[in-house]
């Protein structure tokens, strides 16, 4: 550990006052009475003895106060001996004559007087300002240390503050749940193995200090203190530690309690995310699968009593209700399969046009009624994706038209090429998407407002499409309104490649 | 059933289905009327009374535990509620606050019809205020305050015909352990260990095989039902 140029009793925080440490102080007091001597010496000889004793005593005023009390009185003694050897006849010698015993004595009682108040006043004022000092680092600390969120935030900003106002070295552990980890050291407490010990109980025999952190919730922490041994800390200087230690077990405490709270809530909300997976996944598979069962059972139980009419309805019902959960179902595992990264990414050079018309023809029964107006103008353009997925990518984009849209508008299909990328871009004339929600859209098991309303929607269509799209290094955006207010625009962009190529 | 044909009104947000269940209660002789939304469902009630009312509990608008406080407001109008199998406590509650009955999705068509059936049933009886009650071999006096099994008089302790008057009253349906208390101790009691205890004792005393019960049936979570002539589980 370093060691600091202060007095051994100035186990204060803060810098030494005055710039005059020890030994400097010493050195100081004994120029000063060296000076002091000096001029004497000098007037002695050019106006005589009358006012020979006045540069000692300002050199002591000036020992002390500028270097405090211990100084002042070594300064006076040494002063009352120069005086005698240097200034007082006979001499070169420390006897003197009667005559002047008096007025010896008068000058080493006033050198006394002198020296013991002017260092008293001074120790003091250093007294004062320290006080002063340890509050304000104290404040500072505390500000410093409300604004610190995270535990480790908190320990490392107390250990700094420990080190640079009481100049120990540090190191801090977190609270005892079947053992303790480090939180923060400082880079001298390194050299007494507080930064790979484990178990803080193997480096705190050689700590000055060890002090459990405590609040009223209890044990909040550990910080093992190294303080500079050959300093007897004054008890100023350990109550300032000790309040700053409490100022920090504090902090500690609120931040702890902090990232509880955050721990917590992260938890609520993956369990909520958890609720509304299992309600979507039971609404959406369990909807379909009830409609069918209750078809089914009816054509079993009525049969020929049924009119044509109605069961021709409730068997297009059956076949509707299968194809819908079949897309639930491969979208569900679609996902499962996009997230966990199994997916076999099998790209081939498919002609774009051929993939939009696939998915609509794949789509015909569910947009019965619809208009459906095409714009394919991607001749010559391929796109290297798996004909399956992006069959599934395409679909949900389609279902999420036919879905929001009313059941006798328009669905505009595009397939086209621009900048070099394939565009393929589905437009519906819904109510569109409320702008607070474009950026959630494809987001997994997210339903819109309009969705919602419906009851229906998996939330996980779009998702899916997206994951798929940026697979094969494309990506998907939405725009609405797209006219009057109303409409959204499912815009796909994925790299196009000549179809001369695809021959070679 | 009444001279002319009841009237059930269907209430679920899912067309499909709703497509479906029209269909074919129209056909089982039943007069069908729909609504999507609770809105429209609890207008619907009040400008034609129907006879009995299918509600599934997850509607759009207004849960659907909130349609039937303000159906139970004004009305005794049978409700009937279709829910998914998860949703079990949202389904106790629904009993609670005043659904006779409740149907979980998927369902049977032949299910769905009996409990229709046993709804309507139920408010004739209500309706006319039986004081007695037979079926599936058990007799009820309610103003005798006798019960019979076989045409042989049982001996049951007070609280143990409070309980059975409490099932036979609301025969075919389920009555839940919150009902059960308040039939037996006037809700001063709220842990349904009780009710276990008691409607074993009974069980004992009605059933030919009291560890399985073909009488008093158990309705896991959610309490009891009373097996009625034309009830059976299989359906």
């Amino acid at each position: 550990m370093k060691r600091t140029n202060k007095d051994c009793s100035d186990v204060v925080p803060g810098q030494p006052f005055l710039e005059v440490a020890w030994p400097n102080a010493y050195f100081l007091a004994l120029l000063l009475v060296s000076g002091a001597t000096l001029i004497s010496a000098t007037s002695l000889w050019l106006i005589g003895p009358r006012g020979v004793s006045w540069p000692f005593v300002i050199a002591l005023v000036l020992i002390g106060s500028w270097c405090g009390l211990r100084p002042a009185l070594i300064a006076a003694v040494t002063a009352f001996l120069a005086y005698n050897f240097f200034l007082v006849r006979p001499r070169f010698s420390f006897s003197i004559a009667p005559a002047d015993v008096f007025a010896m004595g008068t000058f080493f009682v006033a050198a006394l007087i002198v020296g013991t108040m002017a260092g008293q006043l001074s120790d003091r004022a250093r007294a004062a300002v320290d006080r002063l000092r340890r509050l304000t680092t104290l404040l500072a600390a505390s500000r410093e240390l409300s604004g610190a969120t995270t535990a480790e935030d908190v320990a490392q900003c107390l250990a700094r503050h420990l080190k640079s106002g009481g100049n120990v070295e540090v190191a801090i552990w977190t609270a005892d749940n079947g053992g303790r980890s480090l939180l923060a050291a400082t880079e001298g407490a390194a050299a007494f193995g507080a930064k790979a010990a484990v178990d803080p109980a193997s480096v705190t025999g050689s700590a000055t200090h060890v002090r459990e952190l405590k609040t009223a919730r209890g044990d909040v922490g550990l910080a093992a203190i190294w303080a500079d041994e050959s300093r007897a800390a004054t008890t100023e200087a350990n109550d300032w530690l000790e309040a700053l230690l409490q100022l920090g077990a504090i902090a500690l405490d609120r931040a702890c309690l902090a990232e509880d709270i955050s721990k917590a809530r992260l938890v609520a909300e993956r369990e909520g995310l958890r609720t509304a997976l299992l309600s979507s996944l039971s609404h959406d598979l369990r909807t379909p699968i009830a409609t069918v069962l209750a078809a089914a059972s009816s054509l079993a139980e009525y049969d020929t009593r049924f009119e044509a009419a109605t069961r021709r309805e409730l068997i297009d019902t059956i076949q509707a209700q299968a194809e819908r959960l079949n897309r639930y179902v491969a979208n569900l595992l679609d996902m499962t399969r996009l997230e966990s990264g199994v997916l076999d990414l099998k790209p081939v050079l498919l002609d774009p046009v051929e993939a939009m018309s696939s998915a609509l023809e794949h789509m015909r029964r569910r947009l019965t009624g619809r208009r459906i107006e095409r714009a394919f103008t991607a001749t010559g353009t391929m796109i290297s994706v798996d004909p399956v997925l992006i069959e599934q990518a395409l679909v949900n984009v389609i279902e999420n038209a036919a879905e929001l849209s009313p059941p006798d508008s328009t669905i505009h299909v595009q397939a086209s090429v621009e900048n070099g990328e394939a565009v393929l871009a589905v437009t519906d004339q819904g109510a569109g998407v409320v702008p607070e929600e474009v950026s959630r859209i494809f987001d997994k098991f997210f339903r819109g407002q309009a969705d919602r309303r419906k009851g229906g929607g998996a939330g996980l269509g779009l998702a899916v499409t997206k994951g798929v799209v940026e697979a094969f290094g494309g990506r998907i955006g939405v725009e609405s309104p797209v006219a009057d207010g109303h409409g959204a625009r499912f815009t796909i962009r994925l790299p196009a490649h000549r179809a001369m190529e695809a021959e070679e | 059933m009444t001279g002319s044909n009841p009237r059930v009104l269907v209430v679920d947000d899912e067309q499909p289905i709703l497509r479906v269940l029209k269909s074919t209660l129209r056909t089982s002789g039943l007069e069908v009327m729909t609504a999507e939304t609770a809105t429209a469902a609890l207008q619907l009630v009040a400008q034609s009374s129907p006879d009995v009312i299918l509600l599934d509990l997850g509607l759009p608008d207004l849960d659907g535990k909130k349609v039937i406080e303000a159906l139970r407001e004004w009305t005794e109008t049978p409700i009937v509620v279709l829910s998914a199998r998860h949703e079990e406590n949202e389904r106790i509650n629904a009993l609670d606050l005043g659904a006779d009955d409740y149907v979980t999705k998927p369902f049977h068509m032949g299910e769905l019809k009996a409990r229709l059936r046993t709804a309507l049933r139920h408010a004739d009886r209500r309706r006319r205020g039986t004081s007695n009650y037979a079926g599936q071999g058990l007799e009820v006096n309610f103003e005798r305050r006798t019960v019979k099994l076989m045409e042989q008089e049982i001996h049951l302790t007070r609280k143990e015909y409070d309980l059975l008057s409490c099932l036979v009253r609301h025969a075919g349906q389920v009555v839940t352990h919150k009902q059960l208390l308040a039939a037996g101790w006037g809700g001063a009691i709220s842990d349904t260990q009780f009710v276990r205890v008691y409607v074993g004792q009974i069980r004992q005393k009605l059933e030919v095989d009291p560890s399985a019960p073909e009488l008093i049936l158990t309705e896991p979570g959610i309490g009891y039902r009373l097996r009625t002539d034309d009830w059976s589980p299989s359906l």
